[in-house]
């Protein structure tokens, strides 16, 4: 490994209980972690709606040109209220053209909405999910595992137009792997397997439709 | 692998930015709630000014030259024209890195930082920690997007990133870099998969 490059990392968690004695480290991560407004951090939020729907939002031109996406540059940015002290005005201008002239902007929510639906937000349950086991944890391992089952986010040929169709396919996630990512045995921890299989069982009951979120999603794009 | 990438400049149709304009020219605003200006969004006042600037002045040709400086491809993989601006560094063999934008960014995010790390001496670095730079837009974003296509969740994005960099750019080894959650430990699940 050469190196990790590492940023919004808000993995850990934001219990204080989960630090009794905190240093003064940990007590300024509780502070900040702690004052971050989930509405603010539209991440988690609105790209988990239904992404057609969502798009819609950042497309009324005509009466919000571009706000959405300004808002999150100020929101994501160490700008303390300035955005344009952080990103250039054309920077940001060439950005949300891009997004307006290639129309990607509902594509570009798909991935959060897909792991909205299929894969909760959350960590993994070891950091070693993310890092290639070591030389010396794969010896100890006295037998090879069996082929871990990779939670896959929905992925949809261009005309399906049921997204729950396409979730209901991942009751047998095999469905929706392609032969040349099939994993090789080995390359994921158990326990990470297991809770990714765990993730994906709670697939229905994750998802952000519910009648009272959407009428309150209608109801804020057109206010 | 058979297929072969193609070199892409970015030319958008001038309709497309007088089509722009018409709408900037006739945006309508929403009233300022009460309160802080940013509390419920982006500050009314902010956006008026912002779009006018935008309407008059922003210089979309600008920056699509800024863009169109860097050698840029297409390649079809996974059922999209992927496309990727790709810096190559030749001597000494640097590593190879490949970076991504998130939600709300774009390919516009890495035109400063490219030449940083592709010409270190320049900017008075080390020229041997040269890297070679690929910085894809990622399947369904910006220029890897095209109307109808099919969707990707965050695993088959990090299966596609693993697939330009090694089928297609035949790199083993390289360092990637997303601005996001996952895509960072998904392209080296993806890769392991591959050399494994």
């Amino acid at each position: 490994m050469i190196g990790i490059h590492i940023n919004l990392m808000m993995a850990a968690s934001r219990d204080p209980s989960s630090f009794p004695n905190p240093s003064e480290e940990e007590r300024q991560y509780l502070s900040e972690t702690c004052a971050l407004d989930p509405r603010r951090d539209r991440l988690s939020m609105d790209p988990g709606h239904p992404p057609t729907d969502t798009c819609f939002r950042p497309y009324g031109f005509t009466r919000r040109p571009g706000r959405w996406i300004v808002e999150k540059f100020r929101a994501w940015s160490d700008c303390d209220g300035d955005v344009e002290s952080a990103i250039s005005r054309d920077h940001m201008l060439a950005d949300i053209s891009l997004y307006w002239f290639t129309g990607a902007i509902g594509s570009s929510f798909w991935p959060y909405y897909a792991a909205c639906t299929v894969r909760r937000f959350c960590p993994p349950a070891t950091p070693s999910r993310c890092l290639p086991a070591t030389r010396s944890s794969r010896a100890k391992s006295s037998s090879r595992r069996a082929p871990p089952q990779r939670a896959c986010s929905p992925t949809f040929a261009a005309g399906a137009s049921c997204p729950r169709a396409g979730i209901s396919q991942h009751s047998n996630s095999r469905n929706c792997l392609r032969a040349k990512c099939a994993p090789s045995s080995g390359n994921y921890d158990d326990a990470a397997s297991q809770q990714d299989a765990a993730a994906a069982s709670t697939v229905m009951r994750s998802e952000f439709s519910e009648p009272a979120q959407i009428v309150g999603h209608v109801a804020e794009f057109f206010q | 692998m058979t297929v072969k990438p193609t070199p892409f400049t970015l030319r958008v149709p001038d309709t497309d930015i007088a089509d722009l304009r018409d709408r900037l020219a006739r945006a309508r605003f929403p009233d300022q709630a009460p309160g802080d200006p940013w509390a419920y969004g982006t500050d009314v006042a902010y956006l008026r000014e912002l779009t006018e600037y935008w309407r008059d002045h922003f210089d979309w040709r600008a920056a699509e030259a800024a863009l169109n400086a860097f050698p840029q491809f297409r390649v079809p993989l996974d059922g999209v024209d992927l496309h990727y601006p790709a810096c190559a560094r030749r001597r000494p063999r640097p590593h190879a890195v490949a970076v991504a934008a998130r939600l709300a960014g774009s390919v516009f995010e890495f035109l400063e930082f490219i030449p940083r790390l592709t010409d270190p001496a320049h900017f008075g670095g080390d020229a041997r920690d040269a890297f070679t730079v690929v910085a894809p837009s990622l399947p369904g974003y910006g220029l890897s997007f095209r109307p109808g296509q099919r969707r990707f969740g965050v695993p088959e994005i990090a299966d596609c990133v693993a697939a330009l960099m090694h089928d297609v750019l035949g790199y083993d080894r390289f360092g990637a870099q997303g601005g996001d959650w996952e895509l960072r430990s998904q392209v080296g699940s993806a890769m392991r998969m591959r050399i494994a």
